[in-house]
């Protein structure tokens, strides 16, 4: 009997039998540094700051890094890629994009350029097509070329931020006394 | 009560609780196979009783489990203490023999409650303050603030179950519709109109536990979130299986949530300065692991350089460091991270014990000398 009783309150104590408790549970705030979300690749000699919505995706042979993004239905894919040449062929690779979006070759294309904490860099927009788009950063540095490429809807291609770039710590002049 | 406490005491009581951890521990052996170690400790040694699952969900109690066998004996050494035993100088040693097996069951019993496993893990030239508990993930609420500071709520995992009403005053109720202990995260084609943020491109699977492998069960949670005036803002799939945070709007103010591995902050931080996999010449058979860190405490003006190699931990401020993996073409550092506060238990039981049976050999020997003078 007396094992009885004790199996029954052994059951009933067991936390899996005990329900959670229907009264709000509220827990203290803390205050906490926001750590940015960094991108750590061994093939990038710069450090590139990604949003935390961002979905990490896993990339593909040509692609350092690749990342998913959306606003409610829109989304979005956003890939680093690199090519080591200090010389590329811009109207190739805008042709090669406008193929992927299944719209005609341009004969001639002048892309925008702009300024980065890193150097000169130029920014390429495809959105001739009707639901698509693709939006390219291309800047050199080093020996190299590197891609920012946005590819998905057009209305969130055209809202979407670029990362922001800052060179590595070991790359930043020390300031003069 | 002295009836009671005599019956308490009796050896035989002593030696079914002897036979029920001998039981469990051989059983706790066997199925530790296809259990793992994590989950056959929560269920076998540090459960009162030990339940079978049907397929159909219902659980039904087939054995006491390793606090009740565990309490049985301290109950039975503790009675025998205060009945059995005379408290005078020739029992010196029986007493110490039964204090240190006390003191041994009460270890234990306090390291599974109290001890705390995770895991620090650096790439070369990262600094942390938290080591990471994949087993139990926390529910995440941030606002974020002006100067890089955000005010943050942290739900720890012992308050996320279904049905449970969680609350973020002034701001949002959160609600737990569905708890999977074990998910797949699934691209989806067409977007889910039931659910907010990633849970419109993303579904999330129930699937079963994965015992084998520590820490690889993907744990997630469907919520829905209300406004302080019980507005529903919409459901949202919160999962360790995206490491991404989602966005709720409240008062026009954005609130990120996420659920992610439990964080456990220290006081200090660690910095990895350099990872190496050492092998045996012209092999690739492992001879080393090492990884040299940075320990800096700003409280203590602590700065200084420590390796940890295998079988070398580093023991700092209540925490043991262990290395226990690595990755990334030896880039990245996992080091496993126990805190203990009772890890003297063992070694001060021990020396009561040992202590106890010299004592008792000591008087014995007085006794039988004194007999045969």
């Amino acid at each position: 009997m007396r094992l009885i009783t004790l199996l029954i309150l052994a059951y009933c104590l067991n936390p899996v039998f005990i329900q959670s408790s229907p009264r709000p549970i509220t827990v203290a705030p803390q205050k906490r540094d926001l750590t940015p979300i960094i991108v750590h690749s061994d093939q990038l000699p710069f450090i590139v700051t990604i949003s935390s919505t961002w979905i990490k995706l896993t990339p593909n042979s040509m692609q350092l890094d690749r990342y998913f993004l959306y606003r409610n239905t829109l989304t979005a894919e956003f890939s680093i890629s690199q090519l080591e040449t200090t010389q590329i062929d811009i109207l190739a690779n805008v042709n090669r994009w406008r193929n992927q979006l299944k719209l005609a070759a341009l004969v001639n294309y002048t892309p925008k350029p702009i300024i980065t904490p890193l150097g000169k860099a130029y920014d390429i927009i495809i959105s001739d097509h009707p639901t698509t788009a693709i939006k390219v950063r291309i800047f050199p540095f080093k020996t190299h070329h590197y891609f920012f490429k946005f590819h998905g809807d057009k209305d969130l291609v055209k809202l979407a931020k670029y990362p922001t770039l800052s060179p590595e710590k070991s790359m930043i002049p020390e300031k003069k006394q | 009560m002295k009836k009671i406490l005599i019956e308490l005491s009796s050896l035989k009581l002593a030696l079914i609780g002897l036979l029920g951890l001998f039981i469990i521990v051989l059983w706790g052996t066997f199925v530790q196979i296809d259990l793992g170690i994590f989950y056959t400790q929560k269920k076998y040694f540090q459960s009162l009783v030990i339940f079978h699952t049907f397929s159909n969900g219902i659980k039904i109690p087939i054995f006491f489990g390793g606090v009740v066998w565990g309490a049985l004996l301290t109950i039975g050494l503790m009675t025998t203490l205060i009945t059995r035993i005379k408290w005078k100088l020739k029992n010196a040693g029986l007493i110490l023999i039964h204090l240190g097996l006390i003191a041994l069951l009460l270890g234990s019993f306090l390291t599974g409650k109290l001890a705390q496993e995770s895991q620090l893990i650096l790439r070369e030239g990262e600094t942390k303050n938290y080591s990471i508990n994949r087993n139990q993930p926390e529910l995440l609420i941030r606002l974020p603030q002006e100067n890089n500071l955000a005010t943050e709520w942290v739900f720890p995992y012992h308050l996320l179950k279904p049905g449970a009403h969680l609350q973020i005053p002034g701001y949002l109720d959160i609600h737990i519709k569905s708890f999977y202990l074990n998910s797949a995260i699934k691209r989806s084609i067409i977007p889910n109109s039931q659910l907010n943020g990633f849970g419109k491109h993303f579904n999330v699977i129930p699937i079963p536990l994965n015992n084998k492998t520590e820490g690889n069960n993907t744990i997630s949670m469907i919520i829905s979130i209300y406004s302080t005036n019980n507005t529903l803002l919409g459901n949202w799939v919160v999962t360790q299986g995206i490491d991404a945070d989602q966005i709720v709007s409240v008062q026009e103010k954005s609130i990120y949530i996420k659920l992610r591995d439990q964080r456990i902050y220290t006081p200090y931080t660690i910095t990895l300065q350099d990872f190496s996999h050492d092998v045996y010449p012209g092999t690739t058979v492992p001879k080393n692991f090492s990884s040299l860190v940075t320990i800096d405490h700003p409280k203590t003006n602590e700065n200084r350089d420590v390796l940890i190699y295998m079988n070398h931990p580093l023991r700092y401020a209540g925490n043991t460091y262990f290395q226990a993996s690595f990755g990334e073409k030896n880039q990245l550092s996992v080091l496993q991270v126990v805190e203990n506060p009772v890890w003297l238990f063992p070694y001060f039981s021990s020396l009561i014990i040992a202590l106890g049976l010299f004592l008792q050999f000591l008087i014995s020997f007085s006794r039988f000398k004194g007999k045969t003078s």
